[in-house]
């Protein structure tokens, strides 16, 4: 038991910082300060989760699973957390009383993330996701007297009580046919026992449900323009990474890590779910004039190019998140981009000129702009192209078309708010100063996009080794 | 000179790095820094060609390091003898241009910015032997492009600039495409373009044939080949003078560089296949070209029909496969770029002047401005192919490569150059004499005009005088080639 306690010693770290951050919020210190601690505990979890590597495998009798794939997206999840809270530093928007709660809500679902991809157990999953849910709508409709943050809260609990609910019910059939929770228990079940074929779909299906919702796929995807756009900018930020991250590496833990559900129908509706998403994503993103909505969209797109990927099978793992990687620091960048050089709503018109009003910004932006779109050699081209490979070498050549088709298709909106920001001109607009907080951020997350394009061996090596189940 | 290839490659976009962190109303400094960085490529690929071994067909200069082991990719580059050629011309067109570009007063900063980044692109395109670095490369050139016709052009520049965008974007993602099936087809999977040059042509020939249409698909809009072609009048009309000298010049080379470099040693059975095809497109691209230049207004869009017209004799030559035809299409890949190079440099001058590009504006210019008509008779001569200048000596030897093995389509592109004689020649006429307009009171070209000018002419003279200067640099590149078949 004790051994176990020191496994979780990262997430202890920030979930005590969280409770200090309450505690100094009561007490009145300044936001900016709240948000330097916070950060800081983020960073000293980083430097601690390396040391649970080699603990050993089980915790907590089988809640916790320790691996080294769990292990590289609670970094993911640390690193992305990090990034959002130096953001909100910048942020200005907020009510000014109270800094303490937001920080809290955000390293509490940082802390329930990484429960929940080190779930060895599907009641443990179940709970860490469903506070992340929780935390989730709180944080969307975190501007109390804006009525679109408001309305985003609603919709997200509306459409995540449904597919939490889907997914318990799921839990319960899994329950009910194997007698246990364990994935281990669960998979020695199936080895070696036959259990009616439907049943196991069905239960495969709801489970997926919910953990689709996570990773917004298609027809799951339904909240995500209105939750983005009336979520504050930060929260925006980190929805469009950290939970999605999170839904893919639950689907890996759920469905790949010991083929639990992994029927030989997969492939198929695999290939279904990752087309609708990638389509109707770029589709929905095409015609947007907000760019925190057309931005919402994209990111539904890029979680169709990643499933891709996943229908690929175990091959295509390395790829998915090479990409989730990839995805989280252009994204990231993009978002915050926009939310720094334009209001809440983001439309399209106030992005003219921007090349003059902030040559740096608008500079930052396009660079991430286009690695979303794929242009190489920046990293976001190396996420497209090891799934394109990924997809021919496993056969699925209709979906790589797809995949080829709609990269042709995001191109063009992305390269709208290029041509606004660098073809427009506008002449009297004042200069957009950036805050050092968010340009920090900035500046790490294009030196990664940058890296990652020129070295993306560095990433793909360690993956390799982590996907070689 | 161990690493030459990749300094020449990335020069450029180390130059751009510095300009970046000089502050934009520097102007004159940018244009210093640019201008010596370019100066520098040129000397470095003037060095590239003195050390250039003529006998061997080898590759030249060549590097190679692991990149991405796990997904076979190696960074590697080499130059031979079709490449050679195109890499000149891309650093003498580069650092002219550059020469050219003090008319942009613009965001100067943001346009030498990607000016570099085109220029790194362009040379990297030329220089790679790996296909997926030579994808990316072959992407990189889109981006600057756009931004140079979007933001320094016409007034349509921004159709013009969406326009080339797409049509070259749907190309080469197809291109990425076939460039993944190409690795899965042989084994052991590689990309290393020497090592597919060996394993491809053993594909049987179905597999041959669909990969090649791929490729071909992003070549012939980059060519561009009838009817993929509409994308380059808007572009090159809409685009300021040096950057339609580089999208004329080396832009378009990039596509009939492709076919050498890839359609044509990987895909031998596909390519006689095709031969035929390939020889129809190339004589209706000619003819095509020249008759719509005919019926233009434009002094630039004319000029921009018959680079269309001139890819045809480069795409009649490649379809010959004989060493006539491939030495014809090489050298006139190179000769295309000179001298239309310098006839959108010649636009530009009577631009600057006039303001307008219709060519009802002009009229005997030639007493007016003496320097400018002699130029412009020259250009205009060698354009056509009048013996004893360059372009002559690409046409014809095209055309006789394809009279031994297309007859008919060399015969259809025979009487079409008439077509091409006839539309520079009314050209002239309309602009240099005929009676002067009464309004007309234009300074003659000055000192730097004629500095841009004058080595293209000179080039121009010497190539058509002396032809083996350049064909002995592609004698035993196409040798090696012709073997492969």
């Amino acid at each position: 038991m004790s051994a176990s306690i020191y496994y979780i010693l990262p997430e202890l770290t920030l979930f005590s910082c969280a409770i200090l951050l309450l505690v100094g919020g009561v007490l009145g210190f300044r936001r900016q300060f709240l948000g330097v601690m916070a950060f800081i505990f983020i960073m000293l979890a980083i430097f601690i989760l390396p040391l649970t590597l080699d603990m050993g495998n089980t915790f907590f009798s089988g809640m916790l699973v320790n691996s080294a794939f769990s292990c590289l997206m609670k970094w993911l999840i640390l690193v992305i957390t990090a990034l959002v809270v130096l953001i909100s530093i910048g942020y200005s928007w907020f009510e000014s009383d109270d800094g303490g709660e937001y920080y809290f809500f955000v390293l509490s679902a940082s802390v329930s993330m990484m429960f929940a991809v080190s779930a060895g157990n599907l009641m443990m999953l179940y709970l860490a996701v469903e506070t992340l849910s929780i935390i989730s709508y709180i944080l969307a409709s975190y501007l109390k007297k804006d009525l679109y943050s408001t309305e985003a809260g609603l919709k997200y609990f509306l459409f995540g009580a449904l597919s939490t609910g889907l997914m318990l019910y799921g839990i319960s059939l899994v329950y009910g046919l194997f007698g246990t929770l364990d994935f281990s228990g669960i998979g020695a079940f199936l080895a070696t026992t036959r259990i009616h074929e439907p049943t196991l779909i069905l239960t495969a299906v709801l489970i997926f449900s919910g953990l689709a919702f996570k990773a917004s796929l298609v027809p799951f995807h339904m909240w995500v323009a209105d939750v983005y756009e009336g979520a504050p900018w930060p929260v925006a930020v980190f929805f469009a990474v950290a939970p999605k991250a999170t839904g893919f590496a639950l689907l890996v833990n759920v469905f790949f890590a010991s083929p639990y559900f992994l029927t030989s129908s997969w492939s198929g509706v695999a290939v279904l779910i990752a087309i609708l998403t990638m389509t109707v994503g770029n589709l929905s993103a095409f015609h947007q004039n907000s760019v925190k909505r057309l931005l919402a969209f994209s990111s539904v797109a890029h979680a169709g190019y990643i499933f891709a990927a996943f229908a690929a099978g175990l091959t295509g793992l390395t790829a998915a998140f090479y990409y989730v990687i990839v995805y989280a620091f252009m994204n990231i960048g993009a978002f915050t981009c926009a939310a720094f050089l334009s209001s809440e709503r983001a439309e399209l018109e106030s992005f003219k000129g921007m090349s003059r009003r902030a040559p740096v910004g608008a500079f930052l932006f396009s660079v991430f702009l286009l690695s979303l779109a794929g242009l190489p050699p920046l990293a976001g081209f190396f996420a497209k192209f090891f799934v394109l490979t990924a997809l021919v070498d496993s056969g699925h050549l209709v979906l790589a078309a797809f995949l080829v088709v709609n990269s042709i298709v995001a191109f063009f909106y992305y390269l709208k708010i290029i041509k606004v920001m660098y073809f427009d001109e506008t002449s009297t607009d004042p200069k957009i100063k950036i805050p050092l907080f968010v340009f920090i951020t900035l500046i790490i997350c294009l030196l990664t996009v940058v890296f990652l394009g020129a070295w993306p061996q560095s990433v793909i090596e360690t993956l390799s080794i982590i996907f070689n189940f | 000179m161990p690493h030459i290839l990749t300094g020449i490659i990335f020069f450029p976009l180390a130059g751009a790095l510095a300009a970046a962190f000089i502050p934009a109303t520097q102007t004159r400094l940018i244009r210093f820094i640019v201008l010596s960085v370019n100066a520098a490529v040129l000397g470095a690929v003037g060095a590239l060609v003195c050390s250039f071994d003529r006998i061997t067909p080898a590759i030249q200069f060549y590097e190679r390091h692991a990149w991405i082991p796990q997904a076979g990719i190696n960074y590697s580059v080499g130059v031979d003898g079709v490449s050679l050629g195109m890499v000149f011309l891309t650093a003498l067109l580069g650092f002219l241009a550059c020469l050219a570009s003090n008319g942009i007063v613009k965001r100067v900063k943001e346009y030498f910015l990607f000016y570099q980044i085109l220029m790194t692109g362009l040379l990297g395109t030329f220089l790679a032997l790996d296909l997926v670095v030579f994808y990316i490369f072959w992407e990189t050139v889109l981006v600057p492009m756009f931004f140079l016709i979007g933001i320094w052009g016409g007034p349509r520049r921004e159709y013009a600039a969406w326009k080339f965008f797409f049509y070259t974007l749907a190309g080469s993602v197809v291109m990425l495409l076939a460039i993944v099936a190409v690795y899965f087809c042989v084994t052991p999977h590689t990309f290393d373009m020497l090592a597919l040059a060996q394993a491809v042509p053993l594909l049987n020939g179905q597999i041959q044939g669909v990969l090649f249409l791929m490729f071909f698909f992003a070549f012939a809009i980059k060519i561009p080949v009838f009817p993929f072609h509409t994308w380059l009048p808007d572009a090159h009309v809409e685009a300021p003078t040096p950057v339609s000298v580089i999208l004329a010049g080396v832009l378009l080379k990039m596509g009939t560089y492709g076919l050498f470099r890839i359609c044509l040693p990987f895909f031998p059975q596909a390519m006689f296949a095709f031969a035929g095809i390939l020889g129809l497109l190339g004589s209706v691209n000619l003819i095509y070209g020249a008759c719509a230049a005919f019926a233009q207004t434009d002094f630039k869009k004319m000029i921009a029909y018959s680079s269309v017209s001139h890819m045809g004799f480069v795409l009649l030559g490649f379809a010959a496969m004989n060493s006539a035809g491939f030495n014809g299409s090489i050298l006139e890949m190179f000769n295309h770029g000179i001298i239309t190079g310098a006839m959108f440099l010649l636009v530009g001058v009577l631009y600057d002047r006039a303001h307008t590009r219709e060519l009802s504006a002009f009229g005997g210019l030639a007493s007016i401005m003496p320097r400018y008509a002699f130029f412009c008779v020259f250009m205009a001569l060698a354009s056509f192919g009048l013996p004893g200048l360059s372009g002559f000596v690409g046409e014809f030897l095209s055309l006789a490569g394809a009279f031994s093995t297309l007859p008919f389509y060399a015969t259809i592109a025979s009487i079409g150059l008439i077509a091409v004689v006839a539309l520079f020649l009314f050209i002239i006429r309309k602009v240099l004499w005929e009676k002067p307009k009464d309004d007309i009171r234009w300074p003659d070209m000055s000192f730097s005009e004629i500095a841009v000018i004058l080595p293209l002419a000179v080039i121009t003279l010497a190539a058509g005088f002396y032809p083996d200067s350049i064909l002995q640099f592609q004698q035993q590149a196409v040798e090696l080639l012709m073997k492969g078949l």
